[in-house]
């Protein structure tokens, strides 16, 4: 029996770890050791150089300017996603509470459900093009159109480092709130009814309900939310790769630069791999840390109903 | 639960895992990131017989595969070529790829060693050649250049192209690549609205200022705009004003990274002059934030007078150039009255560089194909799909728009004037730099004295690092 049971484990288990480390573990220890080589990338001659890419890592202006780009994607992507998320959510479930006497949502939220996930179906690309069109530099632009009928300048959106920025990650929340508000609507029509009853009788208001109430018993939701977020915000390869300019620069002058891009623009415009993999690293370091970091913050009771 | 059934526990289950993963990391699997031991492949392809009619000895049998960049021009032309070789090497297969971002589908396959015969590196996301040259990954081209040209009437290749197009493929002096295109560099301004409205193209830039102020105050329109996202773009009309001014010791400064090359008085005063479109608001609102496509679509459909672009702009803008427009290149203003170059020298550069893998199956294919491309017949077929020059010198283009007969009075105009210069393709991280800089100096977020010093600091910081391989034109 005894024995049996380990070739069961074995055979179980072998073809998957097999894979997993084939795929993923050796993938790893390799790019650790190429940011350990000044290897161009295009022929198989490296040569070791040690630590040397990181010291360069650590006086590299645009690393940290990339970083901490990410950094404030790291905090108002979240953020601004979930808040945003939280309250077309209610809205849509609970928005007529106190109107009616009862826990409906508003009209037509089936329609807003729809409207609020349409932009997520669209792939990246598309909304960077999308976009770029919308901010339009000049008067003709959509945006500056829109804010030239009210008598505002046109804005020099993706072309001023003060905006540009900014912009893009309008364009990843806008991109991203669509997907939160049905997900929180689901796990908010989850909760049972006679619950909101209860508090209504009690004479919870609104804000109360939803603090005390709503937001207790999906936050399961709300932090796996997040963090998969801010996992999302330290990429943002794909939106600034095609609304920087042609090739994904970055710019105006890094002012939008992001660790995937620089990464990327370092691997395939500057042909060095080896520095590349380096800041990879360095990307995957973050990544982990800003994983441990917020399930410690986000812990809390959870509540069981 | 027995205690045959714990074993099955969780510890077990990990512990096991582990093992299983520690064996399998050490076990020599390696996945597609390790770059491995393969080499460059010397595997040269065989020669087959050298003929009258066939001076390069290809192979009549062996296959070819040919790596297209399908940018602006199109790849039909290239499609064109292969069929002429097919109707000469029947029995070969042919193997045609046209792409973009060349250097993420082909860097794998350069250090596997699986490479094609003959590559179009052109676009953004291109290979980067120099590292490629380093590597000895690429082929010397001597023997195309020496072949006898098609139909060139005993000329060798080398002696039908243009002045300059071999010394610009050449890295230390060894010919690895042959820019197949030649565009030159200047102000498009459209000749139909400047005949309208009486004005003439400045020769000085004190003129330039003036005529602006005159296009601003007339129509209301913006004397300039450039590709604002690609401020390189506006890089390239400093640079030629500067060199210019200074002369070729400036280009020679310049390509090789000397000491104050940035900060010299003729590249202060190109940043000065450029930088009075800011302090004039001569430049279109917005310009900064707008794409090459979207400033060259504003500039057909009349929002500005001037951009800077290179001789494939007529191409590039098709059907969106409005008729009647007569689109037309002229060489940057001179700074002075007393600038070391004329006026109408231009900048000459060989584009769309073809390369021949030195791993190549079929490398004598690949050569062949090129010179069938270089060939009159393959230059006017290119002319004709694109409105652009190819490198071959002395054909004539069986219809050519106001665009390309500019382009070609420009260069004729230029003659033995005409320069160019290299540090760019060189060095990436010196352009990359540079054009950021320019982008903040025609924003009026830093003045030319500022450009200088970022553009000077690059320089410096690559002269001066010792991994970075230099170059020299010779």
């Amino acid at each position: 029996m005894r024995v049996g049971s380990r070739r069961f484990i074995v055979s179980a288990l072998a073809v998957p770890v097999i894979l997993y480390c084939v795929l993923v573990i050796s993938p790893y220890a390799q790019a650790f050791y190429i940011s350990l080589t000044d290897w161009n990338g295009l022929s198989a001659h490296r040569d070791f150089i040690g630590l040397a890419n990181y010291t360069r890592l650590v006086t590299d202006g645009v690393f940290w300017t990339s970083l901490w780009h990410n950094v404030i994607a790291v905090v108002v992507i979240p953020v601004v996603t979930l808040a945003l998320g939280l309250f077309f959510a209610t809205m849509i479930r609970v928005g007529r509470y106190r109107a009616r006497g009862g826990s409906a949502g508003v009209r037509g939220g089936g329609v807003y459900r729809v409207a609020y996930f349409f932009p997520h179906v669209l792939s990246v690309a598309i909304v960077g093009v999308l976009f770029s069109s919308v901010y339009d530099p000049t008067s003709s632009g959509l945006l500056n159109g829109a804010l030239g009928a009210v008598g505002i300048d046109p804005v020099n959106w993706l072309g001023d480092k003060q905006t540009a920025y900014g912009a893009i990650l309008a364009v990843i929340i806008w991109l991203s709130v669509g997907f939160y508000v049905v997900l929180f609507n689901s796990s908010m029509s989850s909760i049972p009814a006679e619950l909101f009853e209860a508090a209504r009788i009690d004479g919870a208001s609104r804000w109360q309900t939803f603090w005390r109430l709503t937001l207790p018993l999906i936050w399961d939701t709300v932090q796996v939310a997040g963090v998969y977020l801010g996992i999302h915000a330290l990429d943002m390869f794909a939106i600034v790769n095609v609304m920087s300019a042609a090739g994904g620069s970055g710019g105006p002058d890094n002012a939008t630069q992001v660790l995937g891009n620089y990464l990327y623009l370092t691997a395939f415009a500057d042909s060095e791999f080896g520095y590349s993999t380096a800041i990879g690293v360095a990307l995957l370091v973050l990544t982990l840390l800003f994983a441990w970091v917020s399930l410690r913050l986000t812990r809390r009771e959870r509540v069981e109903y | 639960m027995n205690k045959d059934a714990r074993i099955l526990n969780r510890r077990s289950v990990l512990a096991l895992g582990a093992g299983l993963g520690a064996l399998a990391a050490t076990g020599g699997l390696t996945g597609c990131a390790d770059p491995g031991d393969t080499g460059v492949a010397d595997s040269k392809g065989k020669q087959g017989k050298v003929t009258a009619d066939n001076p390069l000895g290809v192979p009549a049998d062996k296959p070819l595969e040919a790596v297209i960049f399908k940018g602006g021009y199109g790849d039909q032309y290239a499609i064109d070529a292969e069929a002429a070789y097919k109707k000469r090497f029947p029995k070969a297969e042919i193997k045609h790829i046209g792409g973009q971002e060349l250097a993420k589908q082909l860097q794998p396959r350069f250090v596997s060693g699986d490479v094609p015969d003959l590559i179009c590196n052109a676009g953004a996301g291109a290979l980067l050649l120099a590292p490629l040259v380093d590597n000895g990954q690429l082929l010397d081209l001597t023997p195309l250049l020496d072949a006898p040209a098609v139909d060139g009437g005993g000329k060798t290749v080398r002696e039908t192209l243009l002045p300059g197009i071999v010394e610009q493929g050449s890295f230390k002096g060894k010919p690895h690549v042959l820019n197949y295109t030649f565009t030159v560099h200047g102000l498009y301004y459209s000749r139909s609205l400047f005949q309208k409205n009486g004005w003439t193209y400045p020769t000085t830039w004190a003129e330039m200022i003036e005529l602006c102020g005159e296009i601003k105050r007339a129509t209301g329109m913006s004397p300039w705009t450039y590709q604002g996202k690609n401020p390189s773009y506006m890089l390239t009309p400093l640079i030629q004003m500067g060199i210019k001014a200074g002369g070729l010791e400036v280009r020679k400064a310049l390509d090789s990274l000397a000491p104050g090359s940035w900060r010299s008085e003729p590249m202060l005063a190109a940043a000065r002059a450029l930088h009075q479109l800011v302090e004039k608001d001569y430049l279109m609102p917005g310009t900064s934030g707008l794409t090459h496509i979207q400033a060259q679509t504003y500039w057909a459909k009349g929002r500005a007078a001037f951009i800077p672009c290179g001789s494939w702009l007529e191409s590039e803008l098709g059907e969106v150039t409005p008729k009647g427009f007569d689109m037309v290149i002229a060489p940057t203003p001179s700074l002075s009255t007393t600038d070391a170059l004329p006026q109408n020298a231009i900048r000459g550069q060989g584009n769309e560089p073809f390369v021949v893998p030195a791993a190549a199956k079929n490398p004598y294919g690949g050569l062949e194909l090129l010179r069938t491309l270089i060939s009159a017949e393959g230059s006017k077929n290119f002319t004709r799909q694109t409105q652009t020059l190819t490198s071959l010198a002395g054909y004539t283009p069986e219809s050519a728009g106001t665009g390309l007969q500019s382009v070609r009075d420009a260069l004729s105009a230029s003659g033995e004037k005409t320069f160019n210069w290299r540090y760019s393709g060189w060095y990436t991280k010196l352009q990359t730099e540079a054009s950021a800089a320019t982008s903040a100096l025609m924003t009026g977020e830093i003045n030319p004295d500022q450009w200088a010093d970022r553009c000077q600091r690059a320089a410096d910081a690559l002269r001066n690092d010792t991994s970075v391989p230099k170059y020299e034109d010779v």
